[in-house]
C-alpha cells in the first residue's frame, strides 16, 4: 500500500526547493565570476568557453525547471507554500527568486559569447544581477 | 551540459591552481551541496551522506591529488550526465598523510556498474585509481587508468558505504563516440542444386554500442572454395566486429548460435 504524502515529505519537498534555489542563485554567480576569470585570462578558447556557458545556461534552466513542475502540483505546492508560511514566508518568496534566477538563465544561452569581450560583458551582468546567497560561510 | 568534467576534492579553492575544466568540491560547512552547477554546467554534489569534511593535502602534489573529501559515515557523491552511453572515469582514493582505508563503488544510479575501489592504500601518499591500482603520488598522475563505463540513465553516483574513504578525484571524460554496428551473423549455403552458387540467409543481428575495431571486407569468391572456408570466414568477420575499443571482446567461437547452414 503506498504511503499517502504528509508532512515528512512535504518538509523535503521544502527543503529540496531551498537548496536548489539557493544553490542555483550561488553557482549563477560564482561560474560567472570563474568564466569572467577564465576569460580575462584567455585560459580556454572562446569556443570552448561559450559552450560551457551555453551548457550551463541548460543546466540553469533545468533546475529551474524542476520548482516549476512542482509548483504546477497544485495540491502539494500549496501545502509546501503552508508550510513555508508557518515560518515567516509567502509563496511569492520562491517567486522573487524564480523570476531574477530565469531571467538570467534565459538570457545567458542567446547572449553574445563570440568574443572575450563580449563574455566578460556577460560575466558582469550576470554578477550585477545576481548576488551571492546569504550563508553562514563563505561560498 | 559541457565534458570533461574533473572534481578535485579539497578544502581552499586556492590551495592550488586546478587544471581546465575543473570543479573544486569544498564539502563547504559539511552539508550535502548537490545540485551545485559547475562552471562546465553540469549538475554535481555531495547528494547525501553526512560528516562531510574538505581537508587539504600536500600542495606538491599533482593538482588532482593535492587534497581530499571524506565523509565519516559514508556519503554518494553524483555527477549529472548529459546523456546514456559510455564514459571514460578516472579516480583518485588516497592521503597525503595516511595509509588508509577505501570503499568507493560507482552506480548508475543504483546500479553497480562493475567497478569497485575496496582495501586499504598500504601508506600515505598512495591513491587508487579506477581499476582499484595503488599507485604514489608521483607515478598516479600519469600512470593512472581510466575505466569506460557504461550507464543507461543519466545519473552517475560515486558511494563510499563505509565512510572514511578519503575521495581525491573523480573524473568524467567525453562521451565515447557510439557507433551503433548491426552485426549481423550471415549463414551460408552451398547449394548442392546449383553448383557454384551461394544462398545467404540472416541468422540474427546484435547491436554494438561503443567503437568497433577493424574494417569490414568482403569476402572474396576464394573464400567460398569449400564450406570450411567459408565457417573460417564467417567467424573472422564476426570476430573482426565485435572486438570493441572500449575493452569488451569476445570471439566469434565464443558466440552461441554461429552456425553455419
Amino acid at each position: 500500500m503506498a504511503i499517502a504524502v504528509n508532512p515528512v515529505h512535504i518538509l523535503r519537498m521544502l527543503l529540496q526547493a531551498d537548496t536548489l534555489l539557493s544553490n542555483l542563485q550561488r553557482d549563477m554567480r560564482n561560474n560567472a565570476l570563474s568564466w569572467k576569470a577564465i576569460a580575462t585570462a584567455q585560459a580556454l578558447t572562446v569556443a570552448t568557453l561559450a559552450e560551457q556557458m551555453n551548457s550551463a545556461a541548460v543546466t540553469y534552466q533545468g533546475n529551474l525547471d524542476l520548482i516549476t513542475t512542482a509548483q504546477a502540483d497544485t495540491v502539494n505546492w500549496n501545502k509546501i507554500v503552508t508550510m513555508w508560511g508557518i515560518l515567516g514566508g509567502t509563496g511569492a518568496d520562491f517567486t522573487n527568486i524564480m523570476n531574477t534566477l530565469s531571467a538570467v538563465a534565459s538570457q545567458l544561452g542567446p547572449a553574445d559569447k563570440s568574443t572575450y569581450a563580449a563574455i566578460i560583458s556577460d560575466c558582469d551582468q550576470i554578477i550585477a544581477a545576481v548576488n551571492a546567497p546569504l550563508s553562514l560561510w563563505p561560498e | 551540459m559541457s565534458l570533461p568534467q574533473n572534481v578535485n576534492f579539497r578544502s581552499t579553492l586556492a590551495f592550488v591552481t586546478d587544471g581546465a575544466n575543473t570543479f573544486c568540491e569544498r564539502a563547504v560547512g559539511g552539508v550535502a551541496d548537490y545540485p551545485t552547477v559547475t562552471a562546465q554546467g553540469n549538475n554535481v554534489g555531495w547528494e547525501s551522506g553526512s560528516g562531510f569534511a574538505g581537508l587539504n593535502g600536500n600542495a606538491a602534489n599533482d593538482p588532482r591529488i593535492a587534497g581530499l573529501n571524506v565523509c565519516s559515515v559514508g556519503g554518494v557523491f553524483r555527477i549529472d550526465l548529459p546523456a546514456p552511453g559510455a564514459y571514460p572515469i578516472r579516480i583518485a582514493v588516497g592521503d597525503k598523510q595516511y595509509a588508509s582505508a577505501t570503499s568507493l563503488q560507482i552506480k548508475d544510479t543504483t546500479t553497480p556498474v562493475g567497478i569497485e575501489i575496496t582495501g586499504a592504500t598500504s601508506a600515505p601518499q598512495r591513491f587508487k585509481d579506477a581499476e582499484d591500482t595503488e599507485l604514489s603520488q608521483t607515478t598516479w598522475p600519469s600512470s593512472n587508468v581510466a575505466e569506460n563505463l557504461t550507464f543507461v540513465t543519466t545519473i552517475a553516483r560515486f558511494v563510499d558505504n563505509v565512510g572514511g574513504s578519503p575521495l581525491a578525484h573523480i573524473s568524467v571524460g567525453a562521451a565515447i563516440p557510439v557507433t551503433t554496428k548491426i552485426i549481423a551473423l550471415v549463414v551460408a549455403r552451398r547449394l548442392t542444386d546449383r553448383p557454384g552458387e551461394i544462398e545467404f540467409t540472416i541468422e540474427w543481428t546484435l547491436s554494438v554500442r561503443g567503437e568497433v575495431n577493424g574494417t569490414v571486407s568482403l569476402l572474396q569468391d576464394a573464400a567460398f572454395a569449400t564450406d570450411a572456408a567459408i565457417t573460417a570466414a564467417l567467424r573472422a568477420q564476426l570476430a573482426a566486429y565485435v572486438s570493441i575499443a572500449t575493452g569488451q571482446s569476445f570471439v566469434a567461437s565464443d558466440v552461441r548460435g554461429l552456425s553455419y547452414g
